[in-house]
């Protein structure tokens, strides 16, 4: 059983929790089921909601209006950039949307997929990687709207609008990097599933999506580096207004997310081999 | 078996018994604040594990059949999931030397909003096939299911049985090196399980390794060559299907199943006017339980007449797996033997004719009795069991036909056939 036959695979299973090449290999060959458990959880929401797509719009938009009035009209918060305030607040509720969507959607995937997890073999990651990419496609919905909402309100349309896109996709990471910790840890502690849409709350408080970060005092917004949400939310808004993107910022949170994310793998690898005692 | 497919090496699973080794952030933080002080010498409590599988060692052959065989909780569904690599193994290993697919249940991420077509597009894709592969068998996959007409129907709204024609189609398209088989089997409608056993069939037969896993003797007897039997977790026995069926027949006594002698036990179940000494099942290939369904087998039976007073006849109980009782027979219907013997050592001897028992396992009562009055002398139940299989040769009752066949006894009664005369076509006349 050496050398009769060099291009077999030979799998293995056995109790490891070392990250091994198969790790790769499997989400590899797998990738296709990705696209298809996105698209499935993407085509099940639209076609069961009667208002169907309006929902992926609805949400930012109620919350536009309403934070609009409050902090706007109200308590006075301007928009730093030359923007109406309705189309700076919308820009930071569609990419923070992308964020905390993405979160909570594959916090919850692996529980909501109990039936395929004790049924049957693939790679679980895929699990919470497919939710993150239904709320892109959700987020795209938005975005669809929001540059409609640019041209209603005379908007200028800038060249640095292309960053907004891989400044996004910085927003995806960091959904997907605090996913795969939060779908592995919601399965041994239910407590997450509590705790998480409380702690998504608060962090969109810490985070520049309503008011600018220009607002805070100079000292207070070093805290603001800790938090890559606020560097994404500021470089997507930055990049949509043609204001100076803050690259530096960015980088770093590309940085925590892509960190958080490996740990989160591994760790994910380490407790997936007993999701389906667990669940 | 110089080049094994699977290799099993020293598997072993433990399970935390209790909730499900589910816990609570509360319970994490007091566990990690109270442990600095259990360091300070008082034990760790333990926690009550359970080993639901140990120490399983096998190899498997590239293109054998082999069914997996226990009771319930012998850890079948354990290393059903283990080879899915649906849970890993606490200890031990496997080496897999081909692609596997597992179906442990048929329509595994069917969702019941999304049409007959994203479901088989969906379900492929969740069972390891590429959508290039789907995409060519779809005909195929579509034709087999029987739901051509209702493909851009959301599933939801399938009867149970196309639901479940679909769901297979899939699972029978697959196309790995080793298959593993749940008892899935046991759905839809009795043509279409045919339709599913053929295809099992024809994927062992096509040179692929199957794992097929059951607590049906029959079943496994009919699909696969070799079987493996699980009891408590270890490997009870593993080889040929009929030895197998044998030690699976004798239960966790260790007795043969096939013969009980209790003069060799030095106490012999009855009465003061009979004992019972021994029972046996003499079939084709001595000491076997595997009874050829086509083939007769004799019971025979040992006992000691002590007194005159009564007639003391012998009898056998048949019970099939359900528990039914299929018949009883004993020699009391023989003028001879409603009168008293004389003090002394008998034997009877009963021959039960081939094609006549039904395929499966049984288990006999053996008793001596008195009906006038009725006394029962001794009565051992389940002494004796055996098990029926039928070799599918195509001269038995079940010819080619490979799907469930009902029924307690399966006698082969004479028939006759006559042509009558030339076609009537009753259509025609009708619409006249």
């Amino acid at each position: 059983m050496t050398a009769s036959n060099t291009h077999e695979r030979v799998l293995v299973i056995r109790p490891t929790t070392a990250l091994s090449w198969q790790d790769f290999r499997d989400a590899w060959d797998y990738r296709e089921l990705l696209w298809i458990l996105a698209l499935r959880d993407v085509r099940v929401r639209y076609k069961q909601a009667s208002l169907g797509v309006a929902w992926a719009l609805l949400q930012p938009l109620t919350q536009m209006l309403v934070f609009t009035v409050l902090f706007n009209k109200l308590a006075g918060i301007k928009a730093d950039a030359a923007v109406p305030y309705s189309v700076f607040c919308f820009a930071g509720l569609t990419v923070w949307g992308l964020f905390a969507n993405g979160l909570s959607h594959s916090s919850e995937s692996l529980i909501g997929s109990a039936n395929l997890v004790t049924k049957v073999y693939f790679p679980r990651v895929l699990i919470p990687l497919a939710a993150i990419v239904t709320a892109v496609v959700d987020a795209g919905i938005t975005s669809v709207l929001l540059v409609a909402l640019m041209i209603w309100k005379h908007v200028p349309f800038h060249a640095s609008i292309v960053f907004a896109i891989p400044i996004a996709a910085v927003a995806a990471l960091c959904a997907a990097a605090l996913g795969l910790w939060m779908s592995a840890l919601n399965l041994r502690y239910r407590d997450v599933r509590y705790a998480l849409p409380f702690f998504i709350q608060m962090l969109v408080y810490a985070t520049p999506v309503f008011y600018s970060a220009s607002l805070l005092p100079e000292r207070y917004r070093v805290w603001l580096t800790l938090n890559p949400m606020a560097a994404v939310v500021d470089g997507f808004r930055a990049a949509l207004f043609g204001t100076p993107i803050p690259f530096a910022r960015l980088g770093v949170a590309a940085a925590i997310a892509l960190v958080v994310g490996a740990l989160g793998f591994v760790r994910f690898r380490q407790l997936e081999q007993t999701f389906a005692d667990r669940i | 078996m110089s080049n094994p497919i699977i290799e099993a090496r020293g598997l072993g699973k433990e399970y935390v018994l209790g909730a499900s080794g589910r816990s609570t952030f509360r319970e994490a933080i007091i566990g990690g604040l109270a442990a600095p002080l259990k360091m300070l010498g008082r034990k760790r409590p333990s926690r009550e594990t359970f080993w639901a599988l140990k120490d399983v060692s096998f190899d498997i052959a590239r293109g054998e059949a082999v069914g997996i065989i226990g009771r319930n909780g012998a850890g079948k569904s354990t290393l059903l999931k283990i080879l899915s690599r649906i849970t890993a193994p606490t200890n031990g290993e496997v080496r897999l030397h081909g692609n596997i697919a597992s179906l442990l249940e048929v329509g595994t991420g069917f969702h019941p909003e999304l049409s007959g077509r994203d479901n088989i597009f969906l379900n492929g894709a969740i069972m390891g096939m590429s959508r290039a592969e789907v995409r060519r068998q779809f005909d195929e996959i579509v034709a087999f299911s029987e739901v051509e007409k209702f493909l851009d129907t959301p599933v939801k709204r399938y009867s149970s049985g196309m639901y479940v024609r679909l769901a297979f189609a899939v699972a029978a398209h697959l196309q790995p090196e080793i298959l593993v088989v749940d008892e899935v089997l046991a759905v839809g409608d009795a043509s279409f399980q045919r339709k599913c056993l053929g295809k099992m069939q024809s994927v062992a037969s096509g040179g692929r390794t199957v794992l097929f896993v059951s607590h049906n003797m029959a079943a496994i007897t009919r699909l696969c060559t070799r079987a493996i039997l699980l009891s408590h977790g270890s490997v009870a026995a593993d080889g040929p299907v009929a030895k197998v069926a044998a030690v699976y027949a004798g239960g966790t006594t260790g007795e043969s199943p096939t013969e009980v002698d209790f003069r060799k036990r030095g106490k012999a179940p009855g009465s003061e006017h009979a004992k019972l000494l021994a029972a046996r099942i003499i079939g084709d290939q001595p000491g076997s339980p595997s009874i050829d369904i086509r083939r007769s087998f004799s019971v025979q039976m040992d006992f000691e007449v002590l007194t005159d007073k009564y007639a003391v006849n012998p009898n056998l109980h048949f019970f099939n797996e359900e528990g039914a009782c299929v018949f009883i027979t004993g020699d009391g219907y023989l003028r001879e033997n409603q009168r008293p013997r004389s003090p002394g050592v008998y034997r009877s001897t009963t021959t039960i004719p081939g094609n006549f028992m039904s395929e499966g396992m049984f288990s006999v009562d053996v008793a001596i009795s008195t009906s006038d009055p009725v006394l029962v002398h001794a009565h051992e139940r389940g002494l004796l069991s055996f098990n029926v299989y039928d070799p599918g040769e195509g001269d038995s009752l079940r010819g080619h036909y490979a799907g469930p066949f009902p029924g307690a006894v399966r006698p082969m009664l004479p028939w006759t056939t006559e042509r009558l005369g030339a076609v009537v076509n009753l259509r025609e006349s009708g619409e006249a």
